[in-house]
């Protein structure tokens, strides 16, 4: 998907419905990038629509009009890395079958297939920054490069976390 | 492409495979649609940046407010000096004496204050001295109203003073004899005391009172005090 660049040049003039529309263009990946993470539909709306504000009020520092995109996607990344926070407070500890039984309710994902189930299941099962970077790479399909600089990461720490998480999803699924 | 590379490859591979079968029928809300998040903008509050004064400005506000309480500290402990350097020319005259406001015209302050301010001494206004009577001619001998007092109180030798006032010929003369012992004025009596000699008495007395009168000055305002020795 790429984002028109001339809405991008408007939308950092103040042009609100230059902005809505490069929004439009971004906002699928963006909502299923939080569902993912977050695991239930109420952050992850929370999440975008924040998202959206801090968008709008910061574009005009925004210097290379090309990068909208995963630009949007790392104010997006610290909104969830601190909503994360939050939900931790919240519930003191996380409980993760609690985490994924939010996710499974709200989108009625136990009524699908056992597949969607188990694979949703193992993300569950990953570290915040791991399930951030797997949801980055293999549903966005940025590269650790550009999940690097959307997390404020080494570029190393990307691949090798990656690496790993990738490997403790495969055998969760193939498990069952 | 190293084993490394290809096994991540096909792990990624097969996550995304899986990813992309169960993201088919999530749907996105209408909550995060731009249309409705365009109403969240109208609420954002204007940056606050425009109005705020640039960070050089408030610095150079900063030092002129330093500089200006420097400026009226400085000019309020002047002031203060002023003012106490006219309190210093209180006049110690009767007739001026009796309003402070009279301090502050340097002009009613008589000479003999000025003079006694010079020499650092303390004036004073003796109350028991304002009950003498006046003298014959007041105008020869305006301090006569007031005891000068040195460091020491009453009976000090005042032959300063009483060289300023009653005439340096007379004392003079006096000492030069060797027939005055000490000459000052008594705060009780209000008058000049001069102790001579008996050896001397009759030509002092005389020589004294021809000077007084040549210096218009009344015999009620000086004594002669005669000492055996």
């Amino acid at each position: 998907m790429t984002v028109d660049l001339q809405a991008v040049s408007m939308a950092k003039a103040g042009n609100v419905e230059s902005f809505s529309l490069i929004y439009e263009q971004v906002k699928d990946g963006l909502y299923k990038y939080a569902l993912y993470t977050l695991g239930n539909s109420h952050d992850a709306e929370d999440a975008v629509a924040d998202t959206f504000v801090e968008a709008f009020k910061g574009i005009s520092n925004l210097r290379d009009e090309a990068a909208f995109k995963s630009w949007i996607f790392r104010i997006l990344s610290v909104r969830m890395k601190r909503k994360i926070s939050d939900i931790i407070r919240r519930k003191n500890t996380v409980n993760i079958d609690d985490f994924l039984g939010d996710f499974v309710a709200e989108t009625d994902i136990e009524r699908e297939t056992s597949d969607k189930v188990v694979v949703l299941g193992a993300l569950g099962r990953l570290s915040n920054d791991e399930r951030m970077i797997v949801v980055l790479s293999a549903v966005q399909g940025y590269t650790t490069k550009e999940i690097a600089e959307m997390l404020g990461c080494p570029q190393g720490t990307i691949s090798s976390k990656l690496h790993r998480s990738l490997i403790k999803m495969r055998k969760m699924i193939e498990v069952g | 492409m190293t084993d490394f590379e290809q096994g991540n490859n096909d792990n990624l591979e097969f996550i995304r495979a899986k990813f992309d079968s169960i993201s088919e029928n999530i749907a996105v809300p209408q909550s995060v649609n731009a249309s409705c998040l365009a109403q969240k903008l109208n609420a954002v509050p204007p940056q606050l940046t425009v109005t705020k004064t640039p960070v050089k400005w408030r610095r150079f506000a900063g030092v002129a407010a330093a500089l200006a309480v420097i400026i009226g500290a400085a000019a309020y402990v002047n002031m203060g000096t002023l003012t106490a350097k006219n309190a210093g020319a209180v006049p110690i005259s009767a007739n001026d004496a009796v309003g402070a406001v009279a301090a502050f015209d340097e002009a009613s302050a008589p000479k003999e204050a000025q003079q006694a301010d010079a020499k650092q001494e303390k004036a004073r206004i003796a109350p028991e001295n304002e009950a003498a009577p006046a003298p014959a001619n007041a105008d020869a001998v305006p301090n006569m109203m007031y005891a000068i007092e040195p460091e020491g109180g009453e009976g000090e030798l005042c032959q300063f003073d009483f060289l300023q006032n009653f005439g340096d010929e007379l004392v003079a003369a006096a000492f030069a004899d060797g027939k005055v012992l000490k000459a000052y004025i008594s705060e009780t009596e209000g008058t000049f005391i001069i102790n001579i000699t008996k050896a001397g008495e009759e030509s002092i007395r005389k020589k004294i009172k021809e000077l007084a009168e040549e210096k218009g000055i009344s015999s009620d305002w000086y004594k002669i005090v005669v000492t055996d020795s």
